[in-house]
């Protein structure tokens, strides 16, 4: 079976990556860079035997050249799954960010997760057993001065997965999203990180793939995550404004 | 002067403080850390930053990490890019360790001849170090398994080096400390892994003396090495014994047998806050060790992974008693025909300085000396001292005696530079072809700066 994974050169990306190969699937593994998912597709394919291709794709730009992913798609064996593990964020994303940084926000944690789902959706959907799998971020349960693009792509894209979720419902295909909190990658390497220890992308990776067929809707990793996702929009203002880090 | 103001100022995305300490717990440093997982990481530091690439950092001095200076810790780029089944080649990433190579080879039956005893080291740090395995004399350094270098410097990019291509930069790399740029990926020739342990026979020895016969005669064994007990007694200093180990012909098991336990790292060695090692406890262990090895059978087997890396089992607890403030190692390499003198010299100053010398490890090598590298024929010599006053104040006296028999030290068990200035004969050269390559010279370490480099 093959699976799609977009933005799956470095961490969490790579972790599916790697867990997927494992597991004897074949993978399209997308991300801004060949040289690393060139890398990556050679390491999963001596050390599992299996067929990977990387191709380079920009998320931050309108257009998507869809064709690629399809004609490789085309030597593989039948797509089982579209995985999402895609996270950009800027040191300087605040509100009055200018255009173009915006743009790129956006388009990349949003935009170009939705049109990648809006492309695949209809194979998707024909085909018994398959999944699509989106990934959220803490960031977006309050919004906060740092992070606001970003906050607000994840914010958006948690509502495309309902939707998505309620479209399909009682069909094959299984959607699921994942919140997730700090994971152990280089985006969290040098972050504040005195509350929360980074949880490993390895035992998410495995989590992803153990549970790819269940239909769960929403969940939070760690699962701590989900008392947090109650409590912090209740949190007096007053309180709340202090929250700068 | 190692950074600008400009540089302590600077503000790198993904980057934290860590405190570095090196493996003999001699050195801690706070600075800059990065970890890229990605090429665009790489280039996105602006070129003036001073900066020096990091392995699993397993030296005992620091040649990874320096006041000021960027620390790339490449742990992350540990991918297999390429292996051709026939040639018995990989191109692996700079970031892979010795253990994951060997877990992958192990099911091709295959396996990188020279391996240094930590399985956590790095193939970028095996290349920048030029270390050797279990018997360098049959098998030289790092530097003979290794077919082709990619490195990157912010200056020329991703750059080819071989014995063909860029050769003086890949001369300047093997063993260069990480000083030429960041190493990101390496074709090594494996070779055949014969079975899946070794088959290890114990010589007693009564003298250091004694260990160069035993290695005359065992030159062609597949791991060779002796230890002997360092304390200054007249009855027990230089009594020890010899290893000769060679790989059985057969598989027992399909499967690699791993310690369940993590290996040491600098931070685990350290977690005794003082040291159970001096003179008495180390002249009493070692007495009984050597009663009991003596009288436990001649041959036995060892699983691969246990036989490659001692720092994985039985060697820990030799480094855990050292405690918290550490041990000093000198390693150096002393020709054929100087050993006897050399040792009676060292042997001399033991028992008059009464440094608390614990233990000595030998064995022999050949190879070219070129550079900074530690090579050559001859016998090596591993001295483990407690970290202590006494030490402190005879080191001087026993460079002394490395100087005078032209040995060469191991810079990355610790040495400094007047030893090495004198030491090396292409200390100099080293130092001017470095700066033709790299007139800014923007890698440098602690190390680099302690010597001189």
């Amino acid at each position: 079976m093959t699976y799609i994974i977009v933005g799956g050169s470095a961490g969490l990306g790579r972790a599916i990556a790697k867990k997927f190969a494992s597991e004897k699937n074949d993978l399209i593994i997308i991300s801004s860079d060949l040289r690393d998912t060139k890398a990556l597709a050679s390491d999963l394919e001596i050390r599992y035997g299996v067929n990977v291709t990387p191709l380079q794709l920009s998320l931050s730009k309108d257009q998507i050249r869809f064709k690629e992913v399809d004609d490789a798609l085309e030597n593989l064996s039948p797509l089982e799954g579209l995985i999402l593990p895609v996270g950009f964020n800027h040191p300087n994303d605040i509100p009055g960010i200018d255009d173009k940084s915006f743009s790129e926000l956006v388009n990349t944690n949003f935009t170009s997760v939705c049109l990648y789902i809006n492309h695949f959706l209809p194979i998707l959907k024909k085909l018994p057993d398959t999944t699509i799998i989106g990934f959220g971020s803490i960031a977006a349960i309050r919004g906060r001065s740092l992070n606001a693009a970003y906050a607000a792509s994840k914010r958006a894209l948690e509502s495309y997965f309902e939707s998505l979720r309620h479209f399909v419902a009682n069909s094959p295909l299984t959607v699921q999203f994942y919140m997730i909190g700090y994971l152990d990658t280089n985006l969290s390497f040098g972050a504040d990180m005195t509350l929360f220890k980074p949880a490993q992308v390895d035992r998410l990776a495995n989590i992803v793939f153990n549970n790819r067929l269940q239909d769960f809707g929403t969940t939070s990793y760690p699962k701590y995550w989900k008392i947090i996702k109650i409590l912090l929009p209740i949190v007096p203002w007053s309180v709340f404004k202090k929250f700068k880090k | 002067m190692i950074a600008t103001s400009k540089q302590k100022s600077l503000k790198i995305p993904h980057t934290k403080k860590t405190k570095f300490v090196s493996f003999d717990g001699g050195i801690e440093i706070v600075s800059q850390h990065q970890r890229p997982d990605r090429f665009r990481n790489l280039e996105q530091i602006p070129k003036d930053v001073i900066r020096i690439g990091r392995g699993g950092g397993y030296s005992y001095v620091a040649p990874s990490f320096g006041k000021n200076i960027l620390t790339q810790e490449m742990t992350s780029f540990n991918r297999i890019l390429e292996f051709d089944a026939k040639s018995q080649t990989i191109v692996v990433e700079s970031g892979m360790t010795l253990k994951e190579l060997l877990k992958w080879s192990f099911k091709k039956k295959l396996f990188l001849k020279i391996q240094p005893g930590h399985p956590d080291i790095t193939i970028g740090g095996c290349v920048a170090a030029n270390v050797h395995g279990k018997n360098p004399h049959k098998d030289g350094t790092f530097v003979d398994v290794v077919l082709e270098i990619k490195l990157f410097h912010p200056d020329y990019g991703l750059i080819t080096l071989s014995r063909t291509q860029n050769t003086n930069i890949f001369e300047l790399t093997c063993g260069g400390l990480g000083l030429t740029g960041i190493i990101v990926s390496v074709k090594l020739q494996l070779d055949i892994l014969p079975g899946d342990r070794m088959i290890f026979e114990r010589t007693p020895l009564e003298s250091i003396t004694d260990a160069i016969e035993f290695f005359k005669n065992n030159l062609d064994a597949d791991f060779i090495s002796s230890w002997h007990d360092g304390s200054p007694s007249k009855k027990n200093f230089g009594k020890g014994v010899g290893y000769k180990g060679v790989f059985a012909n057969d598989f027992k098991s399909n499967e690699l047998i791993i310690p369940k336990k993590k290996a040491l790292t600098p931070s685990s060695r350290a977690r005794l806050p003082f040291s159970i090692w001096n003179k008495t406890t180390a002249a009493m262990t070692y007495s009984v060790y050597r009663k009991r090895e003596i009288a436990g059978p001649k041959t036995y087997d060892k699983n691969i992974f246990d036989s490659m890396f001692p720092f994985g089992g039985n060697a820990k607890s030799f480094h855990v008693f050292f405690g918290k403030n550490g041990f000093v190692e000198y390693q150096i390499l002393v020709p054929f025909n100087k050993v006897e003198e050399f040792v009676n010299d060292v042997t001399k100053l033991i028992k008059t300085e009464k440094p608390p010398l614990i233990v000595i490890f030998m064995k022999p090598f050949h190879g070219n000396q070129k550079y900074l590298r530690y090579s050559g024929s001859g016998i090596t010599i591993a001295l483990d001292f407690q970290r202590s006053p006494i030490t402190v104040k005879a080191l001087p006296k026993l460079d002394d005696i490395i100087i005078s028999y032209g040995a060469i030290p191991n810079i990355i068990k610790g040495s400094n530079k007047r030893i090495v200035q004198n030491c090396f004969p292409e200390y100099h050269k080293f130092i001017d072809e470095l700066k033709k390559f790299d007139p800014k010279r923007i890698y440098k370490s602690d190390t680099s700066e302690k010597l001189g480099i």
